[in-house]
């Protein structure tokens, strides 16, 4: 009674649940243009997930596995897995495994088909990022059970809390869930005692998982964006690459059903009040009051349903510096980043690019 | 041509003739100044009610009139200290000075035994002396005003009790009586005592002093700011010294009433009543403000002071639990004032924007026209003057191929023909120029959004033609004064037609319009031969550009949120009807301006996205969008991208103009054609596009297919 009084209340004031306040880019995350202006990278069709192996960078694009030295230079097509891959994963073995609807197969580092490695009997769809743990076997993030992955946005807007966590024993194909009834978890670290952080999308926030599963609580919450995939960096910390920037409009139009679902009914997807991995691209996009143009400009602080920003992370989640493409930029929708070769790597799935960055010249 | 269409057939275009909507109301009556003294004045409600409800027989004829005789001087006091206050002093005197004037009255009629006339003037100069002493001092030599008026109020006291006692016998013994003395003291006037007509004519005065008086306006710029109105040039100690003077005078007033009623004087006389007073000013004022002259207000907080005061003791309580409970009292009231006060503005901001269901239909008749479905026409458009004009919202060219444009800092420019390669300031207007038009004999008329109709000659002469229309009937909002101008076009007869975009925005936020879709707009005609200004359409949905057919008849207007284009008949057998012409658009229609084929274009200065036009069905998603986000964040029509169509009488898009990848030139609010070349403008820009138009009149100019001349 009490708490329907205090939701009845908070709605009626716009205070805690029914809030619609964002953080803002501070500190750490104070907005640049490094993304936005690092040189020319590699165009790739959607390019998604981007790992590390032990001879070089692997990234996804489409149904197809790129490969990429680490140093520059030309890459080539590694394989295609027939149908569009939704993430990639390499051992320090150089085992790679990869997941498509179709579910996950295992390759070698040259792209031929890895002998002895099974998913098991499992239909492993929807699969949004994965990781190899140091005993070798291989966690597995699943985004959603009610909705394919090309309808992200839907799961956000229906507020679904269908993903999971799992346990994949590559070799036997034995799998175990770990975790569910997740915000759509986007991306996996394994720390060097085992523990599992994950990013949880939909709840803007990383948790930690002990070995077997338990949450043991929440390292970053209330994050300005949508989190994706996590990746080591060099100094024994991490990157997190954020997706889609959150807004207040949005926050708005999550708590008003009736509005949300008439647009959902009648608007065509890529025109909804949602996050998108790029924007600006059709007159028919819902436009906020920021964002009109003056002199012809838009202010790169105007409202954007799409954003580039990779964070840099210590070993214990603190935010040490960011990259962003702001408002207006074309480098959005950073799905994941890795460190090689003295530089930062970023897909951009919005801009279809493959981004690089020095690192060195960034300083600190 | 135009001779051959049938327009009969074209749907009659319904545009409602009153609308009226209880939120509007709240915020039109929140954002007026009177409502200020909405707590004070509830107040006053509340004591009556309350003393309606617990005593009998209190709000009789005699009883009121009884309250009415002596309100008088109590009111009086009151307002001589809105003065002082208002011109930010304060007179603790008043109570010495009461007592001081009431006893020289009683002096002259007594034991000088001078006609009344006489004892009024020394009354009143007693009265103006001491307001002298203390604006000599608090004003003129620049004294603090709480010392000086305290030690004018010891002093006075002092010698009133002299004075008071020397001649107590004497005055109470005199004989003398007096026809006028006694009906200014005892009789009624349209069975209202003399006393309360008195304080009735001075509140009046006081009300017309500080609303149309110089000198009232200098009181409260003083008040107001001391520093400012000094650097305005107001004689600042002269004012506060005429205004405890002219408070001096007020008491004075007072006295002579209470002398003439009472006939007699005591020690106690006008002790204590500097403190009623003050409390009676700051429950009407809602504290102690200076530079505020809110008679209304104060009289409120009198009554409401003096009812309470009057009932409480009438019903028998104890002095001392009167006074506390008075205290109490006061002090709620002021609590829920100074809290109503301090959240007035956001609770206008978030009643502010009043929406309205709004039911878009899906595009129709734009079949073949839509940007992925033509060649990008406006990137290839060529820039004139970029960075040398700044928000050009409407291109006009004269004969001669000069462009005019208006700027965002309210200047005219003119972008000389040929090369249109340098801006000159033609005329500084002020305000915002939007819309343009060339009359008969090649002057300028302008819109322009904050100031009204504008004629400028080309000799750069700016000449205001009208700012102010008749008032609504049914309007909380004085709508009297033209604010969002936006364009205009001119009959063969020379009646200029403008529309105002909104009378509930301004130029700064005008795109929040779009989030009401309420017909906030209105249609006017200025007709030069009689000076005459008249609203022919009220409540249109944002009209925005305006065009005179080809056949001098009707005029088209765009209502652009509402994404159509009417013609509203000016001339012939159907004057005075709306017709639709044009609707179902994909954007929101800009200006319009005639072709030189006998057909129109018209700017589509934004682009619908299918996103708002689910929340314009939906008047709650906006009206809480507007209170729980940033303005910023809101929700907006895409005003980034437009284009160019052209259509004809009949209502049927015959062409379009786009620049899809919103790369060179795609804000767009208004074009002209022009000997084969169509000049774009837009709200926005800081640049002038021209294109090049295919297998067109090549010497075709406006001004010529208006006026029949070169």
């Amino acid at each position: 009674m009490a708490n329907a009084l205090r939701n009845w209340v908070d709605r009626f004031l716009g205070r805690g649940e029914a809030a619609v306040t964002v953080p803002p880019l501070d500190g750490a995350l104070k907005p640049n243009n490094i993304l936005e202006e690092a040189p020319a990278g590699i165009h790739a069709k959607t390019p998604d997930n981007l790992v590390v192996t032990t001879t070089g960078l692997v990234y996804s694009g489409g149904s197809t596995l790129h490969h990429q030295p680490a140093s520059g230079g030309a890459g080539g097509v590694l394989l295609d897995a027939g149908a569009a891959v939704t993430a990639i994963a390499a051992s320090e073995t150089g085992l790679l495994a990869v997941a498509t609807p179709r579910g996950i197969a295992f390759f070698d580092a040259s792209g031929s088909p890895a002998a002895g490695f099974s998913s098991g009997t499992q239909a492993w769809a929807n699969v949004t990022a994965m990781a190899f743990s140091p005993d070798g076997s291989l966690v597995v993030a699943v985004g959603s059970s009610k909705n394919a992955l090309e309808n992200w946005q839907r799961d956000l807007l229906d507020g679904e809390r269908s993903g999971s966590v799992w346990r994949l024993d590559p070799k036997t194909g034995q799998a175990a869930v770990l975790a569910n009834r997740l915000g759509f978890p986007n991306g996996i670290a394994i720390e060097p005692d085992g523990t599992i952080v994950v990013s949880e999308a939909w709840e803007k926030r990383l948790i930690r998982l002990d070995a077997g599963g338990k949450m043991l609580g929440q390292v970053m919450e209330d994050l300005p964006g949508y989190p994706a995939r996590i990746s080591g960096s060099a100094r024994q910390g991490y990157w997190l690459s954020v997706f889609a920037p959150r807004s207040q409009l949005i926050e708005f139009v999550l708590r008003e059903d009736v509005y949300r679902k008439a647009m959902m009914a009648e608007v065509a997807p890529e025109f909804w009040i949602a996050p998108a991995l790029r924007s600006g691209y059709s007159f028919r996009e819902p436009m906020q009051g920021g964002a009109l143009k003056q002199m012809g400009i838009l202010k790169p602080w105007a409202p954007t349903r799409s954003y580039g920003l990779v964070i840099e992370l210590t070993a214990d989640f603190v935010p040490l510096r960011s990259f962003h493409s702001r408002a207006g930029g074309r480098r959005h929708g950073i799905t994941s980043a890795v460190e090689a070769g003295g530089k930062l790597w970023a897909t951009s799935k919005g801009g279809d690019e493959v981004i690089a960055v020095n690192l060195g010249m960034q300083g600190n | 041509m135009a001779a051959d269409i049938d327009f009969a057939s074209l749907p009659k275009q319904h545009v409602p003739r009153l609308v009226l909507s209880p939120r509007r109301i709240v915020a039109d009556v929140l954002s007026k100044g009177w409502v200020e003294s909405l707590i004070p004045f509830v107040a006053l409600v509340c004591v009556v009610a309350g003393v309606l409800i617990s005593t009998d027989g209190y709000f009789t004829a005699s009883n009121l009139r009884n309250l009415a005789q002596y309100a008088a001087d109590g009111g009086l006091v009151v307002l001589a200290l809105l003065i002082v206050v208002a011109v930010g002093g304060i007179d603790l005197s008043v109570g010495s000075n009461f007592a001081m004037s009431a006893f020289v009255a009683l002096f002259c009629f007594h034991i000088l035994q001078l006609p009344v006339p006489a004892v009024l003037v020394a009354t009143l100069a007693t009265g103006a002396a001491i307001g002298a002493v203390n604006g000599v001092i608090a004003g003129l030599l620049g004294c603090g005003a709480l010392l000086t008026t305290l030690g004018t109020m010891i002093t006075t006291r002092g010698l009133y009790t002299l004075a008071s006692q020397a001649q107590l016998v004497q005055i109470s013994t005199s004989a003398r009586m007096d026809d006028v003395w006694d009906w200014i003291g005892f009789e009624k006037l349209f069975t209202l005592p003399v006393g309360f007509w008195v304080l009735v004519v001075v509140a009046a005065l006081v009300f017309v002093m500080f609303r149309q008086t110089r000198f009232g306006w200098h009181v409260l710029a003083v008040g107001g700011n001391r520093k400012a109105a000094r650097h305005g040039g107001i004689r600042v100690r002269s004012t506060i010294f005429v205004a405890y003077v002219l408070a001096g005078l007020v008491v004075g007033i007072a006295g002579f009433l209470f002398a003439a009623r009472q006939n007699s004087v005591g020690s106690d006389t006008g002790i204590g009543m500097e403190f009623f007073a003050l409390t009676a000013l700051v429950v009407g004022l809602g504290g102690f403000v200076p530079g505020r002259g809110a008679v209304l207000s104060v009289l409120i907080g009198f009554a409401t002071i003096y009812i309470l005061n009057n009932a409480m003791i009438n019903a028998g309580f104890r002095g001392d639990f009167v006074q506390l409970s008075m205290g109490a009292i006061i002090i709620l009231i002021l609590a829920i004032d100074v809290k109503f006060r301090k959240n007035r503005h956001r609770l206008l901001a978030s009643t502010y924007l009043d929406p309205v269901a709004f039911e878009t239909d899906a595009v129709e008749g734009m079949r073949g026209l839509m940007p992925h479905e033509t060649a990008p026409k406006l990137k290839a458009a060529e820039i004139l003057a970029a960075g040398q004009v700044d928000g050009p919202e409407d291109v006009l060219l004269d004969a001669a191929g000069n462009i005019y444009c208006g700027s965002r800092d309210g200047y005219l420019f003119r972008i000389a023909a040929p090369d249109h390669a340098k801006a000159e300031v033609l005329a500084k207007i002020g305000g915002r120029p939007l819309g343009l038009a060339l009359d008969r004999e090649g002057r300028i008329v302008t819109c322009v959004a904050g100031m009204g109709l504008v004629r400028v000659g080309m000799d750069g002469k700016v000449e205001l033609l009208t700012d102010q229309t008749e008032r609504s009937l049914f309007s909380v909002q004085d709508d009297t004064t033209i604010r969002m101008a936006d364009d205009l076009d001119i009959a063969p007869d020379g009646r200029i037609y403008f529309s105002e975009a909104t009378i509930r925005y301004e130029m700064h936020d005008w795109p929040v319009d779009a989030l009401e879709s309420r017909g906030n707009g209105r249609l006017i005609c200025f007709d030069p031969k009689t000076g005459r200004t008249q609203t022919v359409l009220r409540n249109l949905i944002f009209p925005n550009g305006i065009c005179t057919a080809q056949d001098g008849q009707s005029i088209l207007f765009a209502e652009s949120w509402a994404c159509r284009i009417s013609r509203y008949y000016i001339d012939g057998p159907k004057a005075g009807t709306v017709e639709r012409v044009l609707d179902r658009l994909p954007g929101y229609p800009d200006n319009i301006n005639r072709a030189s084929d006998g057909t129109y274009w018209a700017a589509i200065m934004g682009m619908r996205s299918p996103a708002l036009d689910v929340a314009l069905r939906m008047p709650g998603f906006r009206k809480r969008m507007a209170r729980r986000i940033a303005p910023d964040q809101w929700l907006y029509p895409n005003l980034n991208i437009g284009c160019v169509i052209r259509f004809d009488d009949k209502g049927e898009v015959l062409e379009t103009l786009w620049d899809q990848g919103a790369e060179n030139h795609p804000m767009i609010t208004s074009m002209r054609e022009h000997k084969g070349y169509l000049y774009l403008g837009g709200i926005t820009n800081n640049r002038i596009g021209r294109i090049k138009l295919e297998g067109r009149d090549t010497s075709w100019s406006g001004y010529r297919n208006y006026w029949g001349r070169a």
